[in-house]
């Protein structure tokens, strides 16, 4: 895996930038939310950790990423953008009367977002669905392969030394035919965990071990009234994800080289049978002194004067 | 899509099947030659009948739990990669509980689940109000694409479940759990956005839907007899709602009863007045019969059906009034 540390860090600005840029001039949208993810969405699509054809958004071997926070908009336009799904400046658009921008993603309109989201509590269930979509073709793909390495794909009866070399085998076989590279990623907000559906998915991920599903948690503290732990508490959240049967890896969600080696570490969990989330800690509004921590910019727009103060500190 | 789907079931008029019954049936018979067809069902395998396709395509068939709305995000989420599935559950909880899934999750996404659901209206019977939903056609016809479909039997449901299979937009299915007598052989042919005439005639109109078209021909048995001409019309496909077939009976009669096992307000009954209002020139009298906007309660599905007034002695009553 090739992660270039500096140019990570300079597109994570550069999401920063371009979403304070969109929702001043809209007038309207999310800024606190865009801002606690940037970083995340910078090691997805430029970090290498994400398998995608900005020329061919369907490609088949693509890897998906589903953010449930659809109001977090700004930011993931803007890495669509940079990463070449369409022109950055677009994005300028958003949130106006014909725009194809809407105020909260939309698969429909804007090539490389996966599904369409804003009513919280969807996405996790959106991507268990990807995830079980892509193990039947990966399994379909197995059984129709005449590659004489899975013939004993269904012998679990195989014990002992000759079941590991045929393991081996299967598993070079595997990797031939490429099962089991998709990944299936979701960002999801902390609020929005108070959304009981969260809860079945997060049990049905467990259920139908789901490890190709790594789930990034923003846990930003702050919700549209407050703090998280004075609106509706969700504190401990590992404990939580832990006892749905989920391996929890935590991070501080600002720092890319941490981003990347929890992603390389969920990624070499893919073959226990437990679905992955990357409690990551950020700072809702970070990089702006005045919106870091201050529920104030969790749904207004800086005007030309907060934006002009926002660029000085981001440049 | 999928290969043609061979039929390995028919039904004959007058046995006594549950559309839920032809629905287990069709999946099944789906399953064999589309490999991308894939059900979800929440826990009421055994009643919506979709264990005959988990019993038969296990790695197809995703028990989701009690957890209807997960259940549809995962549905969408299968669909998203090219999947055809089917969402079973009671109707309460696919159309009641689940709404703002299908809403968003299926329909704001435009993506082709078909959501098949049983146990709806009164003739769920002993089960009681909790469980009788009266609300579902409003409730789904008034999301933006969604097909709504309403079987009058078996030989109806067979067909519908095939033809759902092709769309490339989200459907809604009702279904119900009783027994119910099979009214159409297998000349029948099901389309989306067709009413089927059983039987012309030139007094007044009957238009129902589901168990209903049953109730009606009943009905139609009673006027005859009183020497009056019924115009028979099965209108399953409540949306999209086949406006000529509506305005031409209208006309033709210049009587119409509507009659649906489900609230007055927001179902078959609502469609098929504002067809009329927006399309015919003419004066035509009107009354929409199904439950008058009160909760069921708890007892045996027919006479439930005619407690609320939906017997065909009862519908043979209120054509009287809008013939005299």
């Amino acid at each position: 895996m090739n992660f270039n540390k500096e140019q990570v860090e300079q597109k994570a600005k550069e999401i920063r930038i371009n979403s304070l840029k969109m929702i001043n001039a809209a007038n309207s949208g999310h800024p606190g939310g865009s801002l606690s993810i940037a970083d995340i969405l910078s090691v997805l699509y430029f970090g290498e950790q994400m398998n995608y054809d900005a020329k061919n958004p369907e490609s088949e071997s693509r890897d998906v990423l589903v953010v449930s926070k659809g109001h977090a908009s700004p930011a993931v336009y803007s890495a669509l953008g940079l990463a070449g799904f369409f022109p950055i400046e677009d994005t300028m658009s958003f949130r106006q009367l014909g725009s194809q921008f809407q105020g909260h993603i939309d698969r429909c309109r804007v090539p490389g977002v996966e599904m369409s989201t804003g009513s919280l509590g969807h996405g996790l269930s959106n991507a268990l669905g990807i995830s079980l979509a892509i193990k039947l073709n990966e399994k379909n793909l197995l059984e129709n392969s005449s590659d004489a390495r899975l013939a004993n794909l269904e012998k679990p009866e195989l014990t002992g030394s000759s079941m590991r070399i045929s393991r081996d085998e299967r598993n070079a076989a595997e990797e031939d035919l490429q099962v089991g590279s998709r990944t299936v990623f979701a960002i999801l907000s902390d609020g929005e965990l108070q959304e009981g559906s969260n809860w079945e998915a997060i049990m049905a991920c467990a259920h139908y071990k789901a490890s190709n599903v790594i789930c990034f948690l923003d846990r930003n503290r702050i919700q549209l009234d407050g703090w998280t732990e004075t609106t509706m508490a969700l504190h401990p959240i590992a404990e939580k994800f832990h006892a749905f049967n989920w391996e929890v890896i935590e991070i501080n969600g600002h720092d890319v080289d941490a981003i990347n080696d929890a992603i390389n570490k969920a990624k070499a969990l893919r073959s226990g049978d437990k679905p992955i989330c990357i409690l990551a800690q950020t700072i809702k509004g970070k990089g702006v002194s005045f919106m870091e921590d201050n529920v104030a910019w969790h749904g207004v727009a800086p005007n030309n004067a907060d934006l002009e103060k926002a660029l000085v500190e981001l440049k | 899509m999928g290969a043609p789907v061979t039929l390995t079931k028919e039904y004959k008029i007058g046995d006594m099947v549950a559309t839920r019954e032809a629905y287990g049936q069709a999946l099944l018979d789906l399953g064999a030659v589309n490999p991308e067809v894939v059900v979800l069902d929440a826990d009421l395998s055994g009643s919506t009948q979709t264990k005959h396709f988990a019993k038969a395509y296990p790695e197809r068939f995703f028990n989701m739990g009690i957890a209807e709305n997960n259940m549809m995000g995962v549905a969408a989420g299968l669909a998203r990669m090219g999947k055809v599935p089917f969402a079973s559950s009671f109707a309460m909880f696919a159309a009641g509980r689940a709404w703002e899934f299908v809403r968003n999750s299926i329909a704001h996404n435009h993506l082709a689940v078909r959501v098949c659901a049983t146990h709806a209206g009164l003739t769920v019977g002993e089960d009681g109000a909790s469980h009788q939903i009266i609300e579902d056609v409003a409730l789904m016809r008034v999301i933006p694409t969604m097909t709504v479909i309403v079987p009058a039997d078996a030989t109806e449901a067979y067909q519908v479940i095939n033809t759902v299979a092709e769309l490339d937009s989200p459907s809604y299915v009702r279904l119900g759990r009783a027994k119910v007598p099979v009214v159409f052989g297998p000349e029948y042919k099901f389309e989306i956005g067709k009413v089927s005439v059983i039987e012309e005639g030139t007094d007044i109109s009957l238009i129902a839907c589901g168990v209903m078209v049953w109730k009606a021909m009943e009905a139609a048995k009673i006027l005859k007899a009183k020497g009056h001409s019924v115009e028979l019309i099965n209108c399953a496909s409540i949306k999209p709602i086949d406006v000529k077939g509506i305005v031409k009976t209208a006309n033709k009669t210049g009587r119409v009863i509507t009659l649906e096992e489900h609230n007055i307000i927001g179902g078959l009954g609502d469609a098929v007045a504002s067809v009329l209002m927006e399309n015919c020139d003419q004066k035509i009298k009107f009354k929409r019969m199904g439950v008058e906007d009160k909760f069921g309660q708890s007892g045996d599905g027919m006479k439930l059906l005619e407690h609320y007034g939906l017997g065909e002695e009862n519908i043979a009553k209120e054509a009287e009034k809008l013939l005299s």
